[in-house]
């Protein structure tokens, strides 16, 4: 075992990509594997292109409301 | 004399009201239509005939007591089959929710019903909406040739006749894409103008449902019964709801309208729908609109964090289904829920803070030129034969027709903005062409003005696929 982390530009292989799917509980079929493989390259490969992108602090785009659905906001 | 099920359903309405048709008449005729086209085209995945008669003959006696409830009133429609109609069966188009029927209506289902909708049927869908399996239905203007999709069945029955008009859903273009391929009007409404509750979820922040209809009246008409707030979805917007209808015939003069080249006309835009998009650009110049170039290098953004979204987004709303029932997914859908379980959750708050500062270069344009409205091509190219869609073009080897078609298409889900295709023409070989309308968030009265300006002008929304009729 070694504690050398993966060079970042290491694309994945079916190997990683059927140990990651174990780690997680997914079943994959055998026949997904390779078309799998080839589109997680395929999204990280998008995902360095975006990094292009100036983030600066901006939050994500989430909207989420803490209200109480059904409770009057002036009840005591 | 015009068939009952060619006309619109502005037509089909006027003439309910003046009693020269009942609304039981148009189901027939609209069953009728069916019967001939079905057999070929599969545009429904689920017929209603028994409850749309009685809906029908529910709307009649109203009509026949004084009370025409909208312009909808017993008017037949399609349901995309992943929109919950209460009692019918809801299966997606996937062989995992077989026989799955839901004990109540989504929120749009109700308006329409509450609009005097009739609903006929639920038309079929690419697999949970993903777009990518094999097709559920057939292009009625060239056989063997891609319809579109995911909305396929919505947009191949208004285009065949068999419905009057349509519900679809746009998650990255479902709307837009099968509106274009099929000489459709086509509107995906502002993120949270229309209610999706009860709708079978591909990506909850990119999810809108809206109408598909041959004319700008008929979409006017059908977004006024579904658009408002809905309580039940958490992603709604509580904003006011105008008369889409009002300012139609108003025109486009003084009205401004962007035009960005670079990404929008790219080099794999086909020439046949470039000669047709520059052609309706200046007609619209011609009928007073002010058109302006702009520069927008962050298009070339949006497709990446689209993706990214919808397929974390998916695969967390299938994480249960796809363990216990993946093998009734097609392999395709499957291996998109499959990938979205294993993009990292880095990458999708990454692609959600891109969005945000996506929206607001796209707020910053409009304002820096007093946008209006944007203008491009709904699709890079025509339908192609279905088997080639995952081949490299002959005109542009680096993409595939599928690459092509999502070029255009998911830059409107990631900023939410209103966005409406209209046809504007047909390639060499008759296929249907359309261009895309892009407007400020809520303001879908906009587009549809511009929209109708320029169908004042043509004839291309008239027009019928010549579908093969059966025996």
């Amino acid at each position: 075992m070694t504690d050398t982390p993966l060079d970042p530009e290491d694309d994945p292989t079916p190997e990683t990509v059927q140990a990651l799917a174990r780690v997680i509980g997914l079943p994959v079929p055998p026949e997904d594997l390779d078309d799998l493989t080839d589109d997680l390259r395929e999204h990280f490969a998008s995902i360095r292109a975006l990094e292009d992108l100036d983030l600066g602090d901006v939050s994500p785009g989430f909207r989420f409301d803490p209200r109480w659905e059904g409770i009057d906001d002036g009840a005591t | 004399m015009t068939a009952l099920h060619e006309l619109t359903i502005k037509e089909a309405g006027d003439r309910l009201r003046a009693g020269e048709v009942s609304s039981v008449d148009l189901l027939e005729a609209t069953l009728r239509r069916i019967e001939e086209t079905e057999p070929v085209l599969h545009a429904y995945a689920h017929l209603l005939a028994e409850p749309a008669h009685r809906a029908a003959e529910q709307a009649d006696r109203e009509m026949a007591q004084g009370r025409i409830r909208s312009p909808l009133h017993g008017i037949p429609l399609g349901i995309k089959d992943i929109i919950y109609v209460k009692g019918a069966p809801n299966e997606s188009g996937s062989r995992a929710l077989a026989g799955f029927v839901p004990d109540f209506d989504a929120t749009v289902v109700e308006r329409i019903r509450s609009a005097g909708g009739v609903i006929v049927g639920k038309t079929a869908t690419h697999e949970f909406a993903y777009g990518v399996n094999k097709l559920p239905a057939v292009n009625p203007w060239k056989l063997g040739y891609m319809p579109g999709g995911s909305s396929i069945g919505s947009g191949v029955a208004v285009s065949a006749r068999s419905a009057f008009g349509a519900l679809g859903t746009d998650t990255g273009g479902s709307i837009r894409f099968p509106s274009a391929m099929n000489g459709l009007v086509g509107l995906k409404p502002t993120y949270g103008r229309v209610g999706r509750h009860g709708v079978v979820s591909l990506a909850w922040s990119l999810d809108h449902v809206g109408p598909m209809t041959r004319t700008v009246e008929d979409c006017a008409i059908m977004l006024q019964a579904i658009a408002g707030h809905d309580p039940r979805d958490p992603g709604s917007v509580d904003h006011p709801v105008p008369d889409y209808r009002a300012g139609l015939e108003s025109g486009v003069e003084g009205l401004v309208i962007g035009v960005e080249r670079d990404y929008c006309f790219y080099d794999g835009v086909s020439t046949d729908v470039r000669e047709a998009v520059d052609a309706a650009i200046g007609e619209l110049e011609r009928l007073g609109a002010r058109i302006v170039e702009v520069r927008f290098p962050q298009f070339k953004y949006m497709t990446a964090v689209g993706m990214t979204i919808m397929l974390s987004e998916g695969s967390a709303y299938h994480r249960g289904l796809v363990r216990q029932r993946g093998a009734d997914f097609d392999r395709y859908t499957r291996l998109q829920v499959e990938l979205g379980e294993l993009i990292p959750s880095t990458h999708y708050v990454m692609a959600q803070r891109a969005r945000r500062v996506l929206r607001d270069a796209m707020a910053g344009l409009f304002r820096e030129h007093r946008l209006d409205a944007m203008l491009w091509p709904s699709t890079p190219l025509p339908s192609v034969p279905y088997p080639s869609v995952n081949d490299p073009r002959p005109d542009y080897p680096s993409e595939t027709p599928s690459q092509s078609y999502d070029h255009n298409s998911f830059d409107v889900n990631v900023t939410g903005q209103p966005a409406m295709s209209l046809p504007c023409g047909f390639s060499r070989d008759g296929l249907p062409i359309g261009f895309q309308l892009v407007g400020r968030p809520f303001e879908e009265a906009a587009l549809l003005r511009i929209a109708r300006a320029y169908e004042r002008e043509h004839d291309w929304f008239t027009r019928q696929p010549p579908v093969p009729v059966s025996a």
